[in-house]
């Protein structure tokens, strides 16, 4: 049983978009919340809502945001940084996240690692692979 | 020589909004103007590791940044500055830094804030530096991203 709770964090509809087609492959998802910025919204106060997820309880927390450098990693960053516990991941994709949520254990023994590992392997040019079977 | 663009957006340095920016006014580093920033180790390492690599970063409160800013506009340093508020550069030009034109490109909704353009809120002492900044003859710009065809200032500003 996964020990830990999932924050994804991203820009506009992405988030709640991520974890409703997360659920369609793995159905009902526990301790898994979507905090989305609007285009229209401060930063302040998307860090009150992305901070009242993450400090939810005492569990150790992985926030997979969208964006390296964006607002939604940024602000996942300095809350992170005085909430122990707090792992953030950015450049989230449906398979990171599918992995993570399915996870049975915590985020300790290189579990970070392989999340990262499965991100970076989901993104194939499908149509070399093709093409070098000779296939198109 | 003055600065080309003085940019107000909250989010500062946000992915790829910033590299666009860059692109746009042919600027190759940032200089980030907050007090509350730049008293903050922890939040300059975050903003400087979200900008594009090989892009340099100053973050400076105003009282420093007023003299190194007018220094580089004169050096004919292409730098990028970022404030969160208009209240912060209405305050650099007046502590003489020369600025072209300031670029309004997002403040979000917040306490004590109306929306003003689109996306874009603000405060009535918001808006009253845009004013003043107006005022002492620098244009105020609406632009959220760089393609958007600018939209005055005073065009939208309704008391």
């Amino acid at each position: 049983m996964r020990d830990f709770r999932i924050v994804v964090a991203a820009h506009s509809g992405l988030a709640a978009a991520l974890v409703r087609s997360a659920e369609l492959i793995c159905g009902e998802l526990r301790d898994v919340t979507a905090v989305g910025i609007a285009p229209s919204e401060s930063p302040e106060t998307f860090a009150v809502e992305l901070r009242r997820a993450i400090e939810l309880d005492a569990r150790p927390v992985l926030v997979l945001t969208d964006l390296d450098g964006g607002t939604p990693s940024i602000v996942a960053a300095t809350i992170a940084a005085d909430r122990p516990g707090t792992t953030v991941l950015a450049g989230v994709t449906l398979g990171m996240l599918v992995e993570a949520a399915t996870s049975p254990d915590g985020l300790g023994d290189g579990a970070v690692g392989r999340l990262v590992e499965t991100g970076r392997a989901g993104i194939v040019d499908v149509t070399a692979r093709l093409a070098a079977r000779g296939r198109s | 020589m003055t600065l080309r663009l003085v940019r107000v957006d909250d989010r500062l340095i946000h992915g790829q909004v910033v590299a666009v920016w860059l692109r746009a006014v042919g600027a190759d580093r940032i200089v980030i103007v907050d007090d509350r920033v730049a008293a903050d180790p922890f939040l300059v390492d975050v903003l400087t590791l979200a900008a594009p690599i090989g892009v340099p970063v100053e973050v400076l409160d105003v009282a420093s940044a007023a003299p190194r800013v007018t220094a580089r506009a004169s050096a004919h340093d292409a730098c990028f500055v970022l404030v969160k508020s208009p209240v912060t550069a209405l305050a650099l030009l007046r502590a003489g830094v020369p600025i072209g034109a300031v670029n309004l490109g997002g403040i979000g909704a917040g306490p004590g804030r109306r929306p003003l353009y689109r996306t874009i809120s603000a405060s009535d002492e918001e808006r009253a530096a845009l004013r003043e900044i107006e005022a002492l003859g620098t244009p105020v710009e609406i632009r959220i991203v760089a393609d958007d065809r600018p939209v005055p200032f005073a065009s939208v500003d309704r008391t």
